[in-house]
């Protein structure tokens, strides 16, 4: 045989055959150019940032401190940490966002937390429809409870603002300390997160076999050793991963601590914006360090998860605690009075205040006339400086609203088709390559802008892409870009999750047949996988329809809807906000249902994933 | 029709290798099984073959094409190879029906309409599934779906066939049934057919050839019957069979005739007679020549670049010698004057008189044959005998080693050193 002169070939020729045939796998490929494209797009923004913290920008602090209008230098640092303001512009914001981060994970965790264990492990009354419910708040925009807070308890003579329902109606004026600040701002966000930690835990409480706890029963041990020994420590898991995704969000939350007043990493970071811009990057680089100490830590608590996984099989029956005849009533009310306020009641409050002919005016609910309300906000279609419409039209036919309708409508299904589509195929090539080095580099770098905060994430960003070489500055493609690599990491893990359930097997048969790849993805996997790819694809919509936070910096207001509301809230037209929040509302709800009947895929199903 | 050879081939993960430099030639039309406890290896090296895992060194040829070789960088992709593939848990596409399932493949060839139906219906025919082409595969029993996955491999008409073992999910009925039509298939089809199992009665009834792994490592490579009264070694010889070969301890010098003179069963005397003229010192001289020209091709591997030392190394095989009270068997260091005997359970026999004494420890008819375990002193041997005799437990019988397949190995290597006959 001619085997001993073939054996002779260069070194290049083998390195190409190996070159080729690595590449002769699609996921191989798929892998390789994700992880330039998720590298560029986390690594370029954090390295503009941190060079944009360093530069001195004309007309600013630090050109004023160095002297220069070029050129880079620490005194942004040196101004930022140890300057005389340093208390109001580092350290106190600074304080407040970690307060405002531990105290809502708190109320996360315990609000969702009991309520999950309620609902899977115990005979309440109506948990259809309270569990249905209970998801509301996370579907609503995040400010949605802010605006609803300050509905009920502004009053004019506490906070100087408008009368709301409370003041106006029953002249309740609540301390200031209730009305704005800290504690609002913890609890609404707390509510807002409570869903996800309802889903993360009642998951596990779902799945968990009973008879861990009957055992200890039969073993005579206490009720609450049960609870504090058995139960808890095997939640533990699912607490750990709520409190790391709630710690990210409601550190980079803007609108909340914006509307309640409380000044926050990311609401400083806009004021600092304009003239102190150098330093105001070191508070979005402050932000970054949180979320990736975050991530650490997810890390970490992801490789001791692995002991627990084994125990939540999905066997088992589980035996439900009885709450007594009286109690499963009595607590199933509680809640759906407290669900009433938390998802119902914002809705019709938004509703309200859009027909209120002044800003605060409940003479209605005195009077019950109906020649005190008002359709025109609504309806008026010419521009009338008169009764508080600045000049603007009725929503209906306000161009600057249907313009920003319009632009979240696009911004959303563009961020979700492509974050959709670039997450599903991570999660492919992650799942066949789950060995390799890449595979987990681009899993863990698709990842990160997920724990990052959003006005982080906005930031640096608008660092990076709106300067004198190019500026994506306002346009939709800025917007999308931001918007997907934010929301990749929904659909790479519900698609990862779902793949690593398909046997390898499936595919292996289709390719000894020789049928091509995307043969293979669009007649097999994608049919099989459908309800998952599509909440992969639906999560990014849901999000990207109601958030501010992340493109707040990146456009100009009445761009997209969410920054439209914050104009007119701005601008005193809070029927406007009012009403522009109902409109979001009600086209989330829309969206949601239709695409759960359409499907089966629904967005509460995605975020336990 | 392909003749497929394997020339050194490895697969590692880190310091575990999977498949340790194995070297095979699986001739065409032929019916090969991949035999070996689980782990062994022997699925990975199925998996290299057919193109789903890639070796870390070696050379596969198929036909005479070379599909896969290290040195050149060859690596031809699985979907190239026009092999077919039976998954052990059949992997049916859920969201295509039977018909859709078989003819997906054939319609990716470019076949005309009226050619696919004739294929699908051709080898629906041949595996009898005609009546399900509706259905989908969630909707048919499992001995059903294993069919449709058979027709499903056969419709693009590969040339070799591998089989990951696809009745391991069938019970035990349907299994036996489904093994006489896997032979009829092979009859059939004139094609090559590689089948993995870790069943060594499938492996038995159904292979032209066995290639019994362990560790990575090949064991044997021969025809059922041979692997069956000529094992390589105790590995071997324990794994297959059921009940297990009975191993006996032996000690004992070869004689000037040739023949053995033995202690067997702590103190009773024993002659063995090899079948074919064996020399003992000559056979461990080229044992320990074989021996050092393995350690040479180590070392010599240990000085090339990327070597990994081997974390999984085969430890001596422990066999199994019954004994009723395990405290009291003696154990030492294996010297080359001690021996293993094997006996097959079916060459103990009962007689009238003569052999040696033993009392019956259990007895397990089953109408055909009844097993029984007899009790020689401190051992127990497993004995095989055909047709319906009750014994009673307790009773005193006398046995004797018959035929001249009772195999002699050394205790030292573990190796096979000859066949021959036993007297006590």
């Amino acid at each position: 045989m001619t085997l001993s002169n073939t054996k002779k070939v260069s070194s290049w020729t083998l390195f190409w055959n190996n070159l080729k045939t690595f590449f002769s796998k699609p996921q191989n490929t798929i892998l390789v150019v994700m992880a330039v494209i998720c590298t560029l797009t986390t690594f370029a923004p954090i390295v503009a940032i941190l060079e944009d913290t360093l530069k001195i920008h004309p007309g600013t602090i630090d050109a004023h401190l160095t002297g220069q209008t070029e050129g880079y230098s620490f005194v942004n640092y040196i101004d930022l940490f140890t300057g005389t303001v340093a208390k109001t512009n580092l350290w106190n914001p600074l304080l407040n966002t970690l307060i405002l981060a531990v105290m809502s994970c708190v109320v996360a965790i315990l609000y969702g937390g009991i309520f999950a264990f309620l609902v899977t492990r115990t005979n309440l009354r109506f948990k259809k429809y309270l569990s249905a419910i209970f998801i509301f708040p996370y579907i609503m925009p995040q400010w949605t409870l802010a605006m609803v807070w300050k509905n009920l308890f502004d009053s004019n003579a506490i906070t100087g603002t408008k009368d709301g329902l409370l003041a106006g109606l029953f002249n309740i004026h609540m301390p200031l300390w209730w009305c704005q600040g800290l504690l609002p701002s913890i609890l609404v966000l707390g509510l807002h997160y409570a869903p996800f930690a309802y889903i993360l835990i009642g998951g596990i409480f779902r799945n968990m076999d009973s008879n861990l706890e009957e055992a200890a029963t039969i073993l005579n041990t206490p009720k609450w050793k049960i609870m504090t020994r058995v139960t808890l420590p095997l939640v533990r898991p699912a607490i750990l991963s709520t409190i790391l995704l709630v710690f990210g969000s409601s550190m980079g939350s803007y609108p909340v601590p914006h509307f309640l007043n409380l000044t926050t990493l990311s609401t400083k970071y806009l004021e600092m914006n304009v003239s102190r811009a150098g330093e105001a990057s070191i508070l979005a680089v402050v932000m970054m360090l949180l979320g990736v100490a975050i991530m650490y830590f997810n890390q970490r608590s992801l490789k001791s998860r692995k002991s627990y996984t084994t125990v939540t099989g999905k066997s088992g029956q589980i035996s439900k605690v009885n709450l007594g005849k009286v109690g499963c009533i009595l607590i199933a009310a509680i809640f759906i009075i407290l669900t009433f306020f938390t998802s119902i009641f914002p809705i019709i409050s938004f509703a309200f205040e859009t027909f209120l002919p002044n800003p605060g005016d409940y003479s209605f609910l005195h009077t019950w006339n109906l020649e005190h309300l008002t359709t025109k906000w609504w309806l008026t279609s010419e521009n009338v400086t008169e009764n508080g419409m600045y000049g603007q039209k009725g929503m209906l036919f306000n161009e600057t609203i249907w313009r920003g309708f319009g632009g979240t409508m696009l911004v959303s299904f563009a961020c979700a088709l492509a974050a959709g589509l670039l997450g599903t195929l991570i999660g492919y090539a992650v799942s066949k390559n789950r060995r390799s080095k890449l595979a987990s580099y681009v899993n863990s770098i698709a990842f990160l802008p997920y724990l990052m905060p959003s006005v982080a994430v906005g930031i640096a960003f608008f660092v990076l892409f709106s300067n004198k070489y190019f500026n994506l500055y306002n346009t939709y493609w800025l917007l999308i870009i931001v918007g997907t690599v934010k929301y990749i990491p929904f659909a790479s893990r519900s698609s990862l999750n779902s793949m690593l359930q398909l046997s390898g097997e499936i595919e292996e048969s289709a390719i000894i047949q020789d049928i091509p790849w995307w043969k293979r993805m669009t007649k097999i996997i994608v049919p099989i996988q459908k309800s998952s790819i599509v909440s992969g694809f639906l999560l990014p919509f849901m999000t990207c329809l109601r958030e501010l936070s992340l493109f707040m910096l990146l456009c100009v207001q009445g761009y997209i809807l969410s920054t439209t509301l914050d104009y007119f809230d701005e601008m005193g037209l809070y029927a406007f906000s009012s009403g522009i929040n109902l409109i979001l509302i009600v086209t989330i709800l829309v969206c949601n249902a239709v695409v759960n009947k359409v499907t089966g895929a629904s967005l509460d199903k995605g975020i336990g994933g | 029709m392909p003749k497929i050879v394997l020339t050194d081939v490895t697969k590692r993960w880190g310091n575990f290798y999977g498949v340790d430099h194995l070297d095979l030639v699986i001739d065409d039309c032929s019916f090969v099984t991949l035999l070996g406890p689980s782990g062994c290896g022997k699925t990975t090296t199925l998996r290299m073959i057919a193109g789903l895992e890639t070796p870390t060194s070696g050379r596969i040829e198929i036909g005479d094409q070379v599909v896969f070789d290290s040195e050149l960088g060859i690596n031809v992709p699985a979907n190239k190879r026009h092999v077919g593939f039976l998954f052990q848990n059949y992997a049916l596409w859920p969201n295509m029906t039977v018909y859709q399932n078989i003819s997906f493949g054939l319609k990716n060839m470019k076949m005309p309409k009226e050619e696919i139906e004739a294929t699908v219906s051709r080898v629906a025919k041949l595996v009898k599934i005609e009546q399900f082409m509706d259905r989908y595969p969630a909707e048919l029993s499992g001995g059903q779906q294993q069919r449709v996955a058979i027709a499903r491999t056969l419709a693009p008409d590969p040339e070799v066939i591998f089989m990951d073992e696809p009745l391991s999910n069938l019970d035990a009925k349907l299994r036996l049934e489904m093994r006489a039509e896997l032979q009829r298939l092979h009859l059939n089809t004139h094609k090559t057919f590689i089948y993995v199992t870790h069943d060594q009665m499938e492996a038995m009834t159904l292979a032209t050839r066995i290639c019994l792994i362990d560790n990575g490592v090949l064991q044997q490579y021969d025809p059922p019957l041979k692997v069956y009264g000529q094992p390589n070694n105790i590995f071997v010889a324990d794994f297959v069979g059921s009940p297990s070969i009975n191993f006996v301890d032996a000690n004992g010098t070869q004689n000037e005739d040739g023949s053995m003179s033995l202690k067997v069963f702590g103190d009773i005397d024993a002659k063995f007679d090899f079948k074919e003229q064996t020399d003992l010192n000559a056979w461990r001289e080229q044992e320990a020549a074989e021996e050092k020209q393995e350690e040479e091709k180590v070392a010599k591997l240990a000085t090339q670049k990327g070597y990994v030392e081997k974390k999984n190394v085969r430890e001596p095989f422990r066999y199994q010698v019954n004994c009723v009270d395990e405290e009291a068997r003696v154990k030492t260091e294996p010297t080359d004057d001690n021996f293993v005997i094997g006996i097959r359970p079916e060459t103990i026999k009962i007689c009238e008189s003569g052999g040696i004494q033993g009392e019956i420890y259990s007895a397990m008819p089953t109408g055909m044959e009844t097993t029984l375990r007899i009790r020689v002193g401190n051992f127990i041997l497993t004995s095989v005998i055909f047709g319906g005799i009750t014994y009673d437990i307790g009773q005193m019988v006398n046995i004797k080693f018959d035929g001249d397949g009772i195999m002699l190995f050394s205790r030292k290597s573990d190796k096979l050193i000859g066949l021959g006959t036993i007297s006590l």
